[in-house]
């Protein structure tokens, strides 16, 4: 899990079949799209969103659920270069890019 | 080469069998991760930042044709259209699909092939010098070694569950191009004063966090002992290599928490055991494996070409000549290396088309056979000297003729943070401007002979600590930053590198190599490479020209 920081937060995946990032969406699906996220602020609905994402069902649907920081308020993306690069693909493989 | 046998092929066919059953059981839901995963990456199945990568072994990296044309269709089949050639000698891929990885496992045990025991707390995939069996003056192609080990290692029942991961790396020659003092264990074959064949045997080398260069802990072993000497340091490993702590858990760190005497004592003590349990091989066994790596048919009255070709050859294919061709023991024939390092490209990727072209061509010119080195190239090694001509064209059409084989553009780098789910920072983009930045073949040339190589975090599988100039990429507050060392080495003469001092940039890290290679040709004595540079003059005055104030 990311450092705790007082970022607002999305929660990320792999989905289990075949790896593919996605991310935790309104009403529980999983999306490859980040602007589909759920981006929470709060800690107390980050547990929720969290203990969700780890559910048994969840956990038959994809690998490693956790939360990470987010940046930008009126379109949030990921902050970090790691997740950013997980969000977009491999920086030297721009043919290869998920956005 | 090794062909399997029976028994060979019904494991990996079962392995693939029994790892087809594990994925449907995961993905019904009936496994959870936490108990899958230890059995996925028993077959080389990691999950990183994008996808599940497979990783594939190359035992002691030979591959025939018909290997190397399989690993080109699963990179169409189930990638998306290249590989990643390793500095372990093995192969990833990138992009897999976990439902689709059973029917990898069934193509490559179809040719002989399989992942197991390419992750996880056992020994590894054996390693061994790229130039096995072919470069001259060797006391014993260490490939029949590494087979040995390979068939004593696979699923050994009592090292399945070691402390750490554990590798092992044999050369025959003088010249140690194997790095085998940066593995668990290294094994040096060579030749007594009475011409009988020994092995010395290097214990607890290794990268990472905490690199040491292995010490010798046993010359002149019998060859005929190996197996029970190498029983005898796994079981010592076993028994009191550390498991409460995962960075103090791999047995260099047991070796020298020891010393090497204690530590060599307890083999001796755990060896006057194994050498009487009937551990080691029969001499006809030993005969039948090394029946497989006999020489191949080479033909004889062969014109001996190179100087021929020097003389007479276009700038271009002569650069090449230079850089990537060496004699061969057999007269007439010549070692052909590969670069996976086109300038600005990623140091050992090699595309679907590309993997095809060098099968057929192997298969053509050089007798069915291909090599993979540590450092991220591909050989043909058995190439006759007439047909050079005709290989490097072949080559340059494929964009595989860089003629930059151990010079500075020559880099090895890990896949960084572009993949993997344990790095802090990119190497790739680093490899790629460096060898933009001395991308002219006149101004390699005058640098010489200069490894190289960048690791994306602490765990070094860029081999940063032996490069003659070694990356390491950091994170620093969520920023990439590089720091450099110098005087690393993986041959014969091995060495750590050491630290220059405080990181750079990803904006300023390339000045600063070029920094550093500025001081290098400013102080070198004639004739002096850059290693041996560093070695006469420490580091200072190439921290006193990088960190001065400008």
């Amino acid at each position: 899990m990311a450092k705790t920081s007082s970022a607002p937060k999305a929660i990320t995946a792999n989905r289990l079949q075949d790896g593919e990032v996605v991310y935790l969406a309104a009403n529980g699906v999983w999306s490859t799209l980040f602007a589909d996220a759920v981006i929470v602020a709060d800690a107390g609905n980050l547990k929720a969103l969290l203990d969700s994402a780890s559910s048994r069902a969840n956990l038959n649907e994809v690998v490693d659920p956790v939360a990470i920081d987010t940046a930008g308020h009126d379109f949030p993306s990921p902050a970090s270069l790691r997740e950013k690069i997980r969000l977009r693909g491999p920086t030297v493989r721009p043919d290869l890019a998920r956005i | 080469m090794y062909s399997y046998d029976t028994f060979d092929q019904t494991l990996v066919e079962q392995r693939a069998a029994e790892f087809r059953a594990q994925v449907a059981r995961r993905l019904s839901g009936d496994l959870t991760e936490e108990h899958f995963r230890p059995l996925r990456l028993l077959n080389g199945l990691y999950l990183q930042l994008h996808a599940y990568m497979l990783r594939v072994a190359i035992p002691y990296g030979t591959l025939s044709s018909r290997q190397l044309h399989m690993l080109a269709d699963i990179a169409t089949k189930y990638d998306r259209g290249y590989g990643h050639f390793t500095t372990r000698q093995n192969i990833q891929y990138n992009w897999i699909k976990l439902e689709e990885s059973p029917d990898i496992l069934d193509d490559l045990a179809a040719v002989e092939m399989h992942a197991i025991q390419t992750s996880g707390n056992v020994i590894r995939n054996v390693t061994a010098d790229h130039f096995a069996g072919v470069i001259p003056n060797e006391a014993d192609d260490p490939r029949i070694t590494c087979e040995i080990i390979r068939q004593w290692s696979t699923l050994h029942p009592e090292f399945s569950f070691l402390p750490r991961k554990f590798k092992i790396a044999v050369t025959g020659a003088a010249e140690d191009r194997a790095a085998i003092r940066f593995h668990d264990i290294g094994i040096r074959i060579r030749r007594d004063t009475a011409g009988v064949l020994v092995n010395d045997i290097y214990v607890g080398g290794g990268m990472g966090r905490t690199p040491f260069v292995g010490p010798l802990v046993r010359e002149s072993l019998p060859e005929s002992e190996l197996l029970s000497y190498l029983e005898a340091v796994l079981r010592v490993y076993n028994r009191y290599g550390r498991r409460d702590n995962i960075y103090k858990a791999r047995i260099k760190i047991l070796v020298d928490a020891l010393g090497v005497d204690e530590f060599s004592r307890q083999i001796e003590l755990e060896f006057a055991q194994t050498r009487v349990e009937g551990l080691d091989l029969p001499q006809e066994e030993v005969q039948r494996i090394r029946a497989f790596f006999a020489e191949p048919p080479y033909e004889t009255s062969l014109p001996s070409e190179l100087a021929k070709h020097h003389e007479v050859s276009t700038p271009a294919f002569h650069d090449w000549l230079r850089a990537s061709v060496l004699p061969h023991k057999a007269p007439g024939y010549a070692i052909v290396t590969i670069s996976l390092k086109p300038i600005g490209g990623i140091p050992g990727d090699a595309s679907t088309q590309q993997m095809h072209a060098i099968a057929s061509l192997a298969e053509r010119l050089s007798l069915d056979e291909i090599r993979v080195t540590h450092e991220q190239n591909l050989v043909l090694p058995h190439v006759r000297q007439i047909d050079l001509h005709e290989v490097w064209k072949a080559l340059v059409a494929e964009g595989l003729a860089t003629p930059n084989v151990g010079l500075v553009s020559d880099i090895i780098s890990c896949p960084g943070l572009d993949y993997c789910s344990l790095a802090n920072a990119r190497s790739i983009p680093i490899a790629q401007r460096i060898s933009e930045r001395f991308a002219e073949l006149k101004q390699q040339h005058d640098i010489g002979p200069l490894k190289i190589k960048i690791s994306g975090c602490i765990n070094g599988c860029g081999h940063h600590h032996a490069g003659h100039i070694g990356i390491l990429g950091v994170d620093r507050k969520g920023e990439e930053f590089y720091q450099i060392m110098l005087g690393g080495s993986g041959d014969e003469t091995a060495s750590i590198g050491e630290l220059l001092g405080p990181g750079f940039s990803s904006d300023t890290v390339v000045d600063a190599v070029a920094n550093v290679v500025k001081t290098y040709l400013d102080l070198r004595h004639p004739g002096e490479i850059f290693l041996y540079a560093v070695r006469r003059l420490g580091l200072v005055p190439f921290k006193e020209r990088l960190y001065a104030r400008s």
